[in-house]
């Protein structure tokens, strides 16, 4: 079953002259449980496409649609409630919020939704995060590396539909990187996690399912792995 | 050439050096251009905040210019005027021995700075017949001299040590035999024949009337106390109890020249030449020495220097000396000081706040920059001058531009205000701008050196950054002590969600949701920041109703000037002995007075009042006996006319129609209150109690007494026996007590039989006549109960008699028709309310000159006052912009971060909300306690020349500081969040805050 339909998605930057296709009619489409990679240089669209997939950004023309409904129907309060509730976004620099300590910035989009954490998935999510022992810490008193496992645990921890992340071992090194792609990868497996990874990394691209390569915006290539 | 420097390098030492320092490295010249393009494009970059500070930092540096260049002026303009009409002279004495000179010279050495003398020649005695109009005495003083100075003084005669009397007519003497009289002799007849002092001869005689070129012929002698022939008295001084004159010699002849002004300083003294022989049978001559001098540090030191010449009494030109800073002033020049004090300190405190407060976030939204530079390779030394070239380059703008507007804003000022100056200091001249020097580096001074100081401390922060740290932290928050507590405490993951896990725990949380809870997490971890914030709104909050309060403080020192609302006044006094008006209708004779007034055509309208005194009675609860009490003690006046039992003399104002029912209207009486036909009357509720060194004012009445009963005088009283207030304050028939000199009660009040002969209902009550009247306070009785009521009902009453024989004088009131010249009109109305039945002298007051003189002097005020508000709401405005802006748009990221994981709009903003009303309460509660501080302050300064001042708090100001702190919030924040929004969700998560 599909459970993301993207369709002729066009996103232009600027007007006029200085007008920039970041995206030039992309269509796919993703099953439940599958993990994607998107491959690209810089500047082949790769993360436009994934913040409007995530509800973060507005397409010029074209529609998502994730479990059926299109995204873009929504106004912008119900695009808020979209990202909290159906989509996970990790980003290469973390954004967790500074204020907050490693439980609630976890914890953040359930609070917000006002639904109740639960407590079992909170719990077996720090041990497999291994962040035990560090659920009280503040982002600035955390590794590089631990700060990206909160911002899974963020992504996570409201079972979303799909979990985005862009480039989320591109700022670690490499015994973190492979942590961090092996979390990402044990959620695809053992919860059934729908995942999009952005990478320019071939190695974690070809652990996916599936390798989209973009290029000036457009699709280049769409290769089952496995 | 640089190939050829290049080349030298080589040759000198090897090219790539290792550099442990990099602006030791390669090419210093431009490795510090490179920082100094890289701070002048931070600041680019932010032109807001950057103009923002720039403008603080012109306004601090304007309004303390502004201040000490207006107190420098002011207090030249002081000192120029005290100098122009008293001379320079700071003490002075008199001496009978000229080696008291010597003595004199010897004492003070290098301080002495000018001297001149006056001798004194000797008094002659008038003929009593002569005396009554002229006085006892006519002394004859030498017009003062100044000894040669000293060379510092030489040139600087831009002032007399001690100025000449000044010419009414004629010339001064300038040769022996010429003298100049007091004015007031112009035309006199001086008669020979036995003076008032016991067994004198008159020795002053003129060949008729005095004119210029007459001949008048004085023999003049020492006045003494006649116990003690050595206690010598002043010749031109008034009459003293139980002196004599001796030593009198032969009468000479002297030419008159001149008239000249008598001034208080010199009495009723003729003056002649300061070479004039000595004229006394001894020959002998006293002299005063007045003198200047510099160097010393207070008039305590000029009075050693006078005690170790041997003096042992002498006078201080006290005024000048105040000006100068050597004395102590009055209570009055003691509160402007203090006052101007507070407003200095103020003024600092709100300068600092600013410069500090923008430039510590200048900087620390850059820690993350610095942190790249150190890791590109930047010494801490390079980093420190980035921070401080900032500042450099921030003052290098912002100070020139800050005196310019503190110089000018001064200039303007005063030109605008020249009239009120003019007014107040009673001389032609006005103020005129001194821009000292000295001025202008203190003023740059204290800019530089807070600038520096809130520099060094971001500077040293952004030179221990460390370079890991500073790149990989988003933002620069460091967990408070308090709330590493608050987890420390937190075992479980649980442990941060409330008991349904629906939650964070906390109180904020369960009252406001994730965005109160957010904020208040917030406001806890970044607590130094918020310090920031809270700080500058206090200070804008006190300041905004600091400005209020001297708004407020000034207004109750300028209330007391009022000239009410007519143009022109003419008072026409009672003819006969007994001061009375006997005869006639006063309806009928105000309306004589209206008509001839009216034919004027520069006349408008006219009103008349005739005022009096009665005695009168009310309910004992109608009276405040503690405002009595206080006016007995504070008011030079003695006890008021009233006591606490009720009984009381008033002055009686009796008003024409049209006044008292304008006067009616305006205090919102019932339409038959405003019937001046119905016998009813207006207490004015107020007393002024000010003395030479305080003001003040009291409510002697309660308002309890609905009515007030007017009083028939008694029968018959003996001669030394009269109306009014015992020394105690009691009312009644009171005589003077021959052993102890106090008045005393001879008869009660209450058993002195007197008859009511009226009971009059009191219509109101009022703390001040307003618009509608057309006298002022000066008018009306300062030591009684003022009392108005309507002419024509009292005509009709039974009191008309009694009423009619207490009144001593009326007053035309004019109003100059549109285009008619005050002084012109003023002659004609004075011509023809001349002659009229009943009436003997007149008296008349341009009322349009004074209330002009006083519109400027409030005029004056205000500019200062609201340039002062204005500059002080910029300051604050500038300073709360800064911080709240600039705190919301560094979190941009984070904003964002939250965004993405899903946070909407309402939340967001009711967030930002909740964290503006902490920092806006608490703001509020500093700025009150603030303000309360400053307001004890300047209650203190002005308690010393206001004495029934009461504390109070000033809650409109309040109000008002709290409206424009949260439009001011608002608009800050509203500028910072479109800021933040401007900037795209997914530009802003990538946003590194640089």
């Amino acid at each position: 079953m599909d459970i993301l339909q993207i369709e002729h998605l066009t996103k232009t930057y600027g007007t006029g002259d200085t007008a920039v296709r970041a995206l030039d009619d992309v269509s796919f489409t993703v099953a439940a449980g599958e993990f994607v990679a998107i491959i690209g240089s810089s500047g082949s669209g790769k993360s436009t496409l994934l913040h409007l997939i995530g509800g973060v950004d507005r397409p010029t023309s074209g529609t998502v649609r994730l479990n059926g409904e299109d995204v873009f129907q929504r106004s912008d309060e119900q695009l808020a409630v979209f990202r909290r509730r159906e989509v996970g976004l990790v980003y290469q620099f973390y954004n967790l919020v500074p204020v907050l300590d490693v439980v609630e910035n976890m914890c953040l989009p359930v609070l917000m939704d006002g639904r109740a954490v639960n407590e079992r998935r909170l719990t077996s999510m720090l041990h497999v995060l291994g962040l035990e022992g560090r659920e009280h810490h503040l982002p600035n008193q955390l590794s590089g590396g631990q700060q990206q496992r909160v911002a899974i645990g963020r992504a996570l921890m409201n079972a979303p539909a799909v979990v985005l992340a862009d480039e989320p071992t591109g700022n670690l090194d490499s015994r973190n990187s492979a942590e961090i792609m092996s979390l990402l990868r044990t959620s695809n497996k053992e919860l059934g996690q729908t995942l999009i990874v952005i990478t320019h990394d071939e190695d974690i691209a070809l652990t996916a399912d599936r390798v989209i390569a973009l290029e000036d915006g457009r699709i280049a290539s769409d290769t089952r792995v496995r | 050439m640089a190939a050829r420097h290049l080349r030298g390098s080589i040759g000198d030492r090897p090219l790539l050096t290792h550099a442990d320092d990099g602006s030791k490295g390669v090419c210093p010249q431009l490795t510090r251009s490179v920082f100094v393009r890289y701070t002048l494009r931070s600041l680019a970059a932010n032109r807001v905040r950057t103009a923002v500070t720039v403008v603080g930092i012109a306004l601090a540096t304007g309004l303390l210019a502004a201040v000490l260049v207006s107190v420098t002026s002011l207090r030249a303009a002081l000192i120029a005027q005290a100098c122009a009409s008293g001379g320079i002279w700071q003490a002075g004495f008199t001496y009978e021995d000229d080696e008291k000179i010597g003595e004199l010279r010897a004492a003070t050495g290098e301080h002495l700075d000018r001297l001149a003398l006056r001798r004194d020649l000797g008094a002659a005695a008038l003929s009593a017949e002569s005396a009554e109009d002229n006085g006892t005495y006519l002394g004859v003083l030498s017009l003062p001299e100044e000894q040669a100075g000293t060379a510092r003084s030489a040139g600087d005669d831009q002032y007399a040590v001690i100025p000449d009397p000044t010419v009414a007519e004629g010339r001064l003497p300038e040769r022996a035999g010429e003298i100049a009289l007091p004015a007031y002799l112009q035309g006199a007849e001086l008669t020979a024949g036995p003076s008032e002092i016991a067994g004198v001869e008159a020795g002053a005689v003129s060949d008729g009337t005095l004119e210029l070129g007459s001949t008048i012929a004085l023999a003049l002698g020492q006045r003494h106390d006649g116990a003690d022939p050595t206690h010598r008295w002043h010749s031109g001084a008034s009459l003293m109890d139980g002196e004599t004159l001796s030593d009198v010699g032969e009468p000479r002849a002297y030419t008159v020249v001149g008239f000249v002004e008598t001034d208080y300083e010199t009495g009723s003294a003729a003056f002649v030449s300061y070479d004039e022989p000595a004229a006394t049978a001894s020959g002998e001559v006293v002299g005063t020495a007045y003198f200047s001098t510099v160097g010393y540090e207070s008039a305590g030191q000029i009075g050693a220097a006078l005690t170790s010449a041997g003096v042992d009494s002498w006078s201080y030109n006290t005024t000048l000396l105040i000006y100068q800073g050597l004395d102590r002033g009055r209570a009055i020049i003691d509160s402007l000081a203090q006052i101007a004090a507070v407003l200095a300190v103020v003024i600092m405190v709100a300068a600092v706040s600013l410069i500090s407060g923008a430039f510590t976030i200048s900087i620390s939204e850059r820690t993350r920059q610095f942190g790249l530079l150190s890791s590109l390779g930047a010494s801490r030394r390079q980093l420190r001058r980035t921070v401080l070239a900032e500042a450099a380059i921030l003052g290098i703008v912002g100070i020139p531009l800050g005196l310019a507007l503190g110089v000018g804003g001064a200039a303007v000022a005063f030109a605008v205000t020249a009239d009120g100056w003019t007014a107040m200091l009673r001389e032609t001249t006005s103020v005129s701008l001194v821009v000292a020097p000295v001025d202008l580096a203190l003023a740059v001074g204290l800019s530089a050196v807070t600038l520096l100081a809130s520099a060094f401390a971001p500077a040293l922060h952004a030179s221990r950054v460390s370079a890991v740290d500073a790149i990989r932290s988003s933002a620069d928050i460091r967990p408070s002590r308090r709330l590493r507590r608050i987890f420390a405490r937190r075992r479980t993951a649980l442990d941060d969600l409330s008991a349904d896990r629906r939650r964070p725990r906390g109180l904020a949380a369960r009252l406001g949701g994730m965005p109160a809870f957010l904020a208040r997490r917030t406001l806890a971890v970044s607590a130094g920041k918020q310090r920031v914030s809270v700080v500058a709104l206090a200070v804008s909050v006190a300041l905004l109703v600091t400005a209020g309060l001297v708004s407020d403080y000034l207004h109750s020192a300028t209330g007391y000037i009022d000239t009410g609302t007519a143009d022109l006044r003419v008072n026409l006094f009672a003819e006969t002995d007994d001061d009375y008006l006997p005869t006639g209708d006063l309806v009928a004779q105000a309306n004589v007075l209206v008509g001839r007034a009216e034919q004027i055509s520069g006349v408008s309208a006219a009103s008349v009042t005739s005022q009096g005194s009665v005695t009168l009675r009310l309910d004992a609860a109608g009276v405040d006996a503690g405002a009595l009490e206080t006016f007995m003690q504070e008011s030079p006046y003695g006890a008021y006319y009233l006591d606490a039992a009720g009984y009381g003399s008033a002055h009686l104002v009796l008003l024409d129609d049209a006044t008292w029912r304008a006067l009616a209207e305006s205090l919102g009486l019932s339409d038959d209150e405003k019937d001046p036909a119905t016998l009813s009357c207006v207490v004015l509720n107020a007393a002024n109690v000010s003395n030479s060194e305080t003001y003040g004012t009291v409510r002697p009445f309660t308002g309890a007494a609905g009515t007030i009963e007017l009083l028939a005088d008694p029968e018959s009283k003996a001669s030394d026996q009269w109306l009014g207030p015992a020394d105690d304050g009691t009312f009644g028939l009171v005589t003077t007590d021959d052993d102890t000199m106090e008045t005393v009660v001879a008869v009660p009040a209450d058993e002195l039989g007197m008859t009511a002969v009226a009971q009059v209902p009191v219509a109101a009550y009022a703390e001040g006549l307003g618009d509608a009247a057309p006298f002022s306070s000066d008018d009306l009785g300062a030591n009684a109960p003022n009392v108005i009521m309507p002419a024509r009902a009292v005509a009709a009453s039974g009191a008309d008699e009694t009423v009619r024989q207490g009144m001593s004088s009326s007053t035309v009131y004019a109003t100059l028709a549109p285009g008619a010249d005050d002084a012109e009109t003023l002659d004609a109305l004075e011509e023809a309310l001349e002659g009229i039945e009943d009436y003997g002298s007149l008296g008349t007051y341009n009322l349009v000159e004074l209330a002009r003189q006083s519109r400027a002097m409030e005029l004056t005020v205000n500019v200062f006052l609201y340039c002062f508000v204005a500059i002080t709401l910029a300051i604050s405005v500038a300073n709360v912009f800064n911080t709240i802006a600039s705190g919301l748009i560094l979190r941009t990221r984070e904003f964002a971060a939250l965004q993405s994981a899903g946070m909407g709009r309402p939340g967001f903003r009711r967030m930002i909300v909740v964290e503006c009303s902490d920092v806006a309460v608490k703001g509020l509660v500093g700025g009150v306690a603030l303000a309360t501080l400053i307001n004890y302050a300047l209650f203190q300064a002005m308690s010393a020349s206001i004495s029934t001042l009461v504390f109070e708090m000033p809650w409109g100001h309040v109000a008002l500081a709290f409206a424009v702190v949260v439009a001011v919030l608002a608009a800050s924040a509203g500028y910072a969040l479109r800021r933040t929004h401007a900037m795209n969700l997914v530009e802003a998560l990538r946003s590194d805050v640089m």
